[in-house]
């Protein structure tokens, strides 16, 4: 089912909460909506499943609008970040309970919750209360108990959120998987960047309520349009610095009062409508940095930290006031106080508005 | 030897646990100390009077006459006993079921259909009003509701919107009256508790529900009743409790009549006393009465278990019942 947002609306009081939410998301595709907490995610999902009205625009489902269409009227799924399994229901009956309210018979019932407990494994479960089961199971179940009725629109928020660190990776590999399987629409709703990159096809992100953009994770890690999409997708966050632009003949130079970094030819092209001497955000991020010897282009920095990240190490390299992440490998023999050459990747600059904060290669 | 090394080990734990024991509770007894003094004075003392009172022939002389168990023996043969017990079961029953259930009613009309706050607040206050009232103004405005002249507010309400002639409702309906009016009173305790708790019923179980494609009434049935069931039990044996032995509205609004019609088991007790001043025969009603409350308290905590309705007064016990369960499992096991 393909699910369209066109200029929706929510608020709360005074307080907008969703602001202006224009969003496509294409028939058996899995969107996840990426962003802060307190952004508006949550409300944009209670929308879609019909529990929030928006105060203005519309949601069309299969170019169907269905503002006033009641939630059990949508045919939707939904799991919740507390499961909502019912304490007093056993695992089998907390499944069975959208069925039973459809008034399905009793064989039919039995049917669909062996089939659906079989693909998440729990059938061993099913007399048990959610109680009685560990947190993954639970998260299981209430995967099960919201796919059981075959719904068009598979809702997620924060899913995972409640699992320790390695089941929560292997349960996004698994949800992708099933979702690849099941063919149904799913718009996830996470917090954390890692698990947006990894599961969706696209990623909706979101900060203060307005979507900033949509995108495949490759095209929001490598072509943010603006600062707050380059500082929240990619662990660790990109680095910042503040810098004077200036363009001499066909170059730009990125100058402060520590360094210089000019630019070659063909990146400064990306980025010429610029004035002489106008300040700039200069991001790259800590993969595309590395610690080598003193040369022209690179910026001379102190270390500030060396933080160990198993595989690599992360060098935390005090630029004047500022301070930079460089990613380095395992072998790399720096230790606090050192003063030290960090080289650029050229190709993989950012350069921002300092005033909006919009990629100056996109506002051309 | 190993098991001798192990068995000297148990002992001391277990001594040193009884020591542990003793010093919380000399550690708590600063705590404790004054419900348990009040607790005596108030609880034991008087009972422990009664019973001695109710052995003598004590009346308006007030002497200390022994007379062992006549006074029960009495009470076993009087022949108004079997027209106070059936009226105090009719008025425990009934009016427990406004109680609960009209006061469970209101919880949800208050807390799941009113979604604005500042309504339900209203109609929360004018259910808890009565419970403020002094009783006595309470059963006054009763009074003066159902006053047998043309007058009275109900009367001329009906005479003058359907033409219904003056009756005297308390005469004609005494215990109607006196469980209609307990019970109101009784429901705004529900309704209190009863709202707190699906207040504290976590949103996403509605909004589970919801999509699922649950009416109001398959919510109410299937989501509300099920996470207030220790509310709703616990809230039952309380208001048993306290309506075996209370008297006071009935006193101020009928005095158990017209002729011992809404004469319950307290309330004849009291009249004994303080009406006949048959003290010693009064204490003796009250005994069995006590009596009877100690064991109902008794079994209701054994079927229900004590644990549990401390335990599970709250939502959040809802987990701990699993978890018994899963415990009973292991031992059949
Ligand atoms: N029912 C509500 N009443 C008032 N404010 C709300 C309500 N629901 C959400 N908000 C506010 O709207 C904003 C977005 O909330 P939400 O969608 O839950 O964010 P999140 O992205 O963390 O899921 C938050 O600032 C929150 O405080
Ligand atoms: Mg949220």
């Amino acid at each position: 089912m393909e699910v369209v947002m066109r200029d929706v609306v929510k608020r709360f009081g005074n307080f907008t909460a969703v602001d202006n939410l224009n969003l496509t998301i294409k028939d058996g595709e899995f969107v996840a909506l990426l962003g802060p907490s307190g952004c508006g995610k949550t409300t944009t999902l209670l929308m879609l499943a019909g529990l929030y009205k928006p105060d203005s625009g519309e949601i069309l489902f299969d170019d169907k609008i269905v503002n006033d269409v009641l939630p059990k009227d949508r045919n939707i799924g939904m799991c919740f970040q507390s499961y909502a399994l019912y304490p007093h229901m056993t695992v089998e009956e907390n499944i069975a309970f959208p069925l039973k309210l459809k008034k399905l018979p009793k064989k039919e019932i039995e049917r669909k919750v062996k089939e659906i407990a079989g693909k998440f494994q729990i059938e061993h479960l099913l007399k048990r209360y959610p109680g009685q089961i560990s947190g993954g199971q639970q998260q299981r179940v209430a995967l099960a108990r919201a796919l059981v009725k075959e719904p068009n629109l598979l809702l997620l928020d924060e899913p995972l959120s409640n699992l320790d660190a390695s089941l929560r990776i292997s349960m996004r590999a698994e949800i992708k998987k099933l979702q690849k399987e099941l063919g149904i629409t799913t718009v996830f709703v996470t917090h954390d960047q890692a698990e947006a990159l990894s599961m969706s096809d696209r990623i909706a992100i979101m900060n203060k309520g307005k979507l900033q953009d949509i995108g495949t994770p490759e095209d929001l890690y490598m072509r943010p349009k603006n600062m707050f999409i380059a500082g929240f997708i990619g662990n660790p966050p990109m680095n910042f610095l503040e810098v004077g632009f200036n363009v001499e003949g066909d170059k730009i130079i990125l100058r402060r009062n520590d360094f210089e970094i000019t630019l070659p030819k063909e990146i400064s092209a990306n980025y010429m409508k610029k004035q002489n001497d106008e300040r700039v955000i200069l991001g790259i991020r800590p993969e595309h940095l590395s610690i080598g010897n003193e040369a022209p282009n690179t910026i001379k920095g102190e270390i500030f930290v060396v933080e160990h990240l198993g595989k690599d190490k992360l060098v935390d390299v005090k630029v004047g006031n500022d301070r930079i992440k460089v990613l380095t490998g395992q072998d790399f023999e720096g230790k606090m106080g050192d003063m030290v050459n960090v080289h650029l990747d050229l190709k993989n600059i950012h350069l921002f508005d300092a005033d909006d904060g919009n990629s100056m290669k996109w506002a051309a | 030897m190993r098991q001798l090394e192990m068995e000297i080990c148990e002992n001391v734990t277990s001594k040193k646990a009884s020591m542990e024991g003793l010093r919380k509770f000399l550690g708590a007894l600063p705590f404790l100390g004054p419900f348990l003094f009040l607790i005596i004075l108030f609880y034991l003392v008087p009972v422990t009077l009664t019973f001695v009172m109710s052995l003598t022939s004590m009346d308006y002389v007030l002497e200390w006459k022994f007379v062992g168990l006549e006074n029960y023996l009495r009470f076993f043969q009087d022949s108004g006993v079997k027209t106070v017990v059936l009226n105090t079961v009719k008025y425990v029953f009934f009016t427990l079921i406004i109680n609960v259930g009209f006061g469970f009613l209101l919880a949800i009309a208050t807390s799941y259909f009113i979604r604005n706050e500042n309504i339900r607040l209203l109609f929360q206050t004018i259910w808890m009003l009565p419970r403020m009232t002094p009783p006595v103004v309470y059963a006054l405005l009763w009074l003066w509701f159902l006053d047998p002249t043309e007058a009275g507010m109900l009367n001329s309400f009906l005479g003058k919107l359907f033409g219904i002639p003056a009756q005297n409702w308390i005469l004609n309906n005494p215990m109607k009256v006196v469980i209609i009016a307990n019970g109101l009173i009784g429901a705004s305790l529900g309704m209190v508790v009863f709202s707190a708790a699906i207040k504290s019923i976590p949103v996403d179980y509605f909004r589970a529900a919801n999509v699922d494609g649950a009416s109001d009434w398959q919510i109410i049935r299937y989501v509300i009743i099920p996470f207030l069931k220790w509310p709703i039990m616990f809230m039952t044996i309380w208001q048993t409790l306290s309506l075996i032995t209370s008297y006071e509205y009935i006193l101020l609004i009928t005095d158990g009549g017209p002729l011992n019609k809404s004469e319950v088991w307290s309330l004849f007790s009291y009249h004994k006393a303080f009406s006949n001043y048959e003290f010693g025969y009064g204490a003796a009603i009250s005994m069995v009465l006590v009596l009877i409350a100690v064991l109902i308290a008794i079994l209701m905590l054994k079927v229900f278990g004590y644990d549990a309705i401390m335990r599970r007064g709250n939502v959040d016990g809802m987990r701990g019942e699993a978890g018994d369960e899963s415990n009973k499992n292991h031992v059949a096991v």
